[in-house]
């Protein structure tokens, strides 16, 4: 088992302590949705269990529904395909796939919560699937209120704009887009969210990429690990819509 | 700890031209299908039910003997409380209905039953600024894509299986006023082999010019834009091409100082509505918009109008698929003063005239009242001048009591015109010129929604309306976004009995065959069949059949809402099928004056109706 990573962003490893240690308890999280979902957007595994080399650290409580900051850290485990994050009580229970590729498998990203229950995020590594979940408390509506963007006049002040920041000594990664991530729910609003984003290096080939659904705050802020040897940048961001939107970037150290 | 050297990146919004080749599926939409659109009954591929938009079926299982057992077969409802104007006309393929309506939605139904296969809803900004209604007016479809546009200056083309979005081009910007509610269409060009998604710009009311685009509906990629004011420059290959006819703009006024006045630089002419594909000369066939402002002595020098077309404007235009050049041009209404616009369909048929004499013609009902029948091959010609008024095969009135012209002059392909229908400007220190009365007025002895042509009666059945209107001029400036008219308005009735009448037109002899009257405005498309039929709707909610050779009513269903839809009708396993949206919206209720004590009676709606005779019906009809 390699070494959780983290402890590497700030707070350090005095920051995972406050969250136990990100350690899920599977007696715990044995029920829910759990048996439903992994059949259905797990490919059915008939195996599953837990590591203490994949962590989430998640709050007991969402103090706003609307933004419920989650990190993902799968860096103890090796060979993970992807990284599956479910809401058990969602009303979109899938909220993202990652593919980590040369990334690192870790995910730093915010979610709406409709209601309070598990969140899991599930590692694919030879054929196994891995979860790591945590319970969340929450008085909800994340889902179903209208983004806050929509306070204002228009909603495309603004819409589409990225700002990103490669720090190369650590190979963190963090992606900000303005995006209302509209789930459909809201009363006269469509659907409108991201679909997928990408990054690719200089050369233009794939370094990780994500599946991006409703739950998915809105102005995501994104935070992802690089090896040593993609840390300077530059990393190609690209990022697409239900709508039919294309947003690209480039981040260097 | 952070680490101070850390430079931060920043990274800026981009909206790339990406395109997706799909994989192509065993019913994808080939060229051959939509050239042969007009002449197949088991599918409907385009808006104008062809490339001649004829919207005539040689389906005849429902004809005017069977049309009493016409009965619903499934309705679907738009939902979302986004209601208003439904003023869409459905296409069909491979079992499938694909319909488009208000706030730019599309829907994928089960031609059979109804079902909802998938739904597309564009996200809007909150300042659009359409006209005349949140409308979409169809679809268009080729290979695995289906394509319609946005309210915000958008073309989306989406997945016709699955619904998702393909590619999305914003066009333009809708801040200014520009916007999409007509239907694209498919062509081929004939010298370069490439099929081609044709679609124009809305927006001549707040003073943008009017543009018609040529784009790779794989792509979504630009292949051409051609403006539709003189000396306007269009675009070729992602770089800027000719000047639209003369460059220095001689049909619109100058400055003391020399330069082009104010209302040159938004002069309008949007060709908001559907081109039709003449294939025989290879060339795109188009109405384009009124000039912009409306006030006539903002597009004239010194008071003379009579110099200065405001060309392109209010016209028909004949395109050239392989570089966007407009080869031929017909004004209707030259220096139009009254919001006329030369939008409306121009349908392509084979024209025999009153001595005998055979022509490849075009059939167009301009909002000014007068039908026109224009020689294509003429205006379609290369190398000539573009402007060529005498490719006038034929024209007379189609409404009743028009007064801004006696006549058009089938020698110089002019109006006639009658003094003092121009309203005048202001007297000094006015704000508002003194109003006269103009018949029809800028709504029209038609509008957008299309005729029809039947094959077998080779009559014309417009849907159109006797009305009037009190018209003043006011003073005018540019402010981007804002109405950019100079005239105002009030629509009045002309008759206390009627305003809708639809109108059955012999094209050679000018001769009404026959007229059935409608209470409300008619602002709905119609549909000829070999079943001796003309259906359409009305503004108070039925669909209706008539007798296209008598135009006796013979068959009426209430849907609920006004209709201001385009029907269609196709066969599917043996059975003729009729289909139409209900939902009442469109310019009338917001622009229509006097028209209120009508049009507030009407519910708000939005559906699609299909009805068949039923089986039992159908042996019991034999």
């Amino acid at each position: 088992m390699s070494a959780i990573l983290c402890h590497r962003l700030p707070g350090g490893e005095a920051g995972l302590a406050g969250f136990g240690g990100g350690l899920t308890r599977p007696e715990t999280l044995d029920g829910g949705m759990w048996d439903m979902h992994r059949a259905d957007l797990l490919g059915a595994p008939d195996r599953w269990r837990s590591d203490p080399g994949l962590r989430l650290l998640a709050p007991g409580n969402a103090e706003d529904a609307r933004h419920v900051p989650i990190l993902a850290d799968a860096t103890g485990l090796s060979g993970v395909e992807r990284l599956a994050v479910t809401i058990d009580y969602s009303p979109f229970p899938l909220a993202l796939v990652f593919h980590p590729g040369r990334a690192l498998p870790l995910l730093g990203f915010g979610v709406k919560y409709e209601i309070a229950g598990p969140i899991r995020a599930s590692a694919l590594t030879g054929g196994e699937w891995i979860m790591g979940g945590a319970f969340i408390d929450a008085m909800g509506g994340g889902c179903s209120a209208p983004a806050a963007t929509h306070a204002r006049p228009d909603w495309q002040d603004g819409f589409g704009e990225m700002r990103a920041r490669l720090w190369p000594d650590t190979g963190r990664l963090r992606v900000a887009i303005r995006h209302p991530m509209d789930t459909g729910l809201a009363d006269g609003i469509p659907a409108h969210h991201l679909t997928d984003l990408t990054l690719t290096d200089a050369r233009g080939e794939k370094i990780a990429r994500l599946e991006i659904h409703e739950p998915l705050e809105e102005n995501p802020v994104l935070t992802f690990l690089l090896p040593p040897d993609l840390a300077r940048g530059p990393v190609v961001i690209a990022a697409r819509d239900t709508s039919g939107f294309r947003f690209s970037g480039t981040a260097a150290a | 700890m952070r680490k101070s050297f850390t430079i931060p990146s920043v990274s800026a919004l981009a909206l790339l031209v990406a395109g997706s080749l799909s994989a192509a599926l065993a019913k994808d939409v080939t060229w051959e299908d939509i050239l042969n659109d007009h002449e197949t009954t088991s599918d409907v591929l385009m808006y104008g039910m062809g490339n001649n938009a004829q919207r005539y079926s040689s389906l005849n299982q429902i004809n005017a003997d069977t049309v009493r057992h016409l009965r619903p077969a499934w309705a679907f409802s738009f939902g979302d409380e986004k209601q208003r104007g439904q003023e869409t006309q459905a296409i069909v393929h491979d079992g499938t209905v694909y319909i488009t309506g208000s706030y730019s939605r599309m829907w994928a139904l089960d031609a059979k039953t109804g079902e909802r296969k998938w739904k597309f809803e564009a996200r809007l900004p909150d300042d659009i600024r359409p006209c005349c209604d949140v409308v979409n007016r169809g679809a268009a479809i080729y290979g695995d894509k289906v394509f319609f546009g946005a309210l915000d200056a958008s073309v989306y083309a989406l997945n016709k299986d699955t619904g998702k979005v393909e590619w999305r081009e914003k066009f333009a910007d809708h801040k200014v006023g520009y916007t999409m509610t007509g239907a694209p269409t498919i062509i081929k060009d004939q010298e370069t082999g490439k099929v081609m998604l044709i679609h124009g710009s809305s927006g001549d009311e707040f003073g943008v010019i009017g543009r018609l685009y040529a784009r790779d509906p794989d792509t979504g990629e630009e292949l051409w834009m051609r403006p539709f004011v003189e000396g306007h420059k269009g675009t070729l290959a992602g770089a800027e091409s000719t000047p639209t006819g003369d460059p220095s703009a001689p049909s619109w006024p100058v400055n003391p100082d020399g330069s082009k006045v104010e209302a040159w630089n938004h002069g309008g002419g949007a060709p908001w509505q559907s081109a039709a594909f003449d294939v025989a000369t290879n060339t795109i066939v188009v109405g384009t918009g009124n000039p912009a402002p409306w006030n006539t002595w903002a597009r004239s020098q010194d008071g003379n109008f009579k110099d200065y077309d405001s060309l392109y404007t209010s016209g028909q235009a004949y395109v050239n698929p392989t570089n966007g050049e407009v080869v031929g041009f017909y004004q209707h209404t030259p220096n139009d003063a009254w919001d006329f616009s030369g939008n409306n369909e121009i349908i392509l048929f084979d024209y025999t005239d009153k001595d005998g004499n055979k022509h490849r013609a075009g059939a167009h009902a301009d909002r000014n009242g007068f039908f026109y029948v224009t020689d294509t091959d003429k205006l379609a010609e290369r190398g000539t001048g573009i402007n060529k008024p005498t490719a006038l095969l034929n024209a007379f009135p189609f409404v009743d009591n028009i007064t801004w012209a006696k006549g058009i002059d089938l020698e110089t392909g002019r109006p006639i015109e009658v003094e003092g229908q121009r309203p005048p400007l202001p007297e000094e220190g006015e704000t508002k010129g003194a109003t006269i009365q103009v018949s029809p007025p800028f709504l029209g002895g038609k509008n957008w929604n299309p005729m029809a042509y039947s094959q077998d009666t080779g009559l014309f059945y417009i849907p159109a309306n006797n009305w009037t209107e009190d018209y003043w001029t006011e003073n005018v400036t540019y402010q981007a976004g804002a109405a950019y008219l100079g005239q105002g308005f009030r629509i009045k009735r002309m008759y206390d009995d009627h305003i809708g009448t639809l109108r059955a037109f012999n094209p050679a002899t000018g001769e009404k065959v026959w007229e059935h009257k409608e209470e409300f405005p008619l602002w709905a498309g119609t549909l000829a069949t070999a079943g001796n039929l003309v259906f359409t709707g009305t503004s108070d909610g039925y669909v209706k059949a008539f007798n296209a050779q008598t135009g006796e009513e013979l068959w009426k269903f209430q849907t609920g809402s006004g209709i201001v839809s385009s029907p269609i009708t196709w066969e599917m396993d043996g059975k003729q099928y009729l289909g139409i949206a209900s939902g009442y919206g469109g310019a009338v209720p917001l622009w229509g004056g006097d028209m209120a004590q009508l049009t507030t009676q009407v519910s708000q709606g939005g559906s699609f109706w299909v009805f068949e005779i039923p089986n039992e019906l159908l042996a019991s009809a034999n």
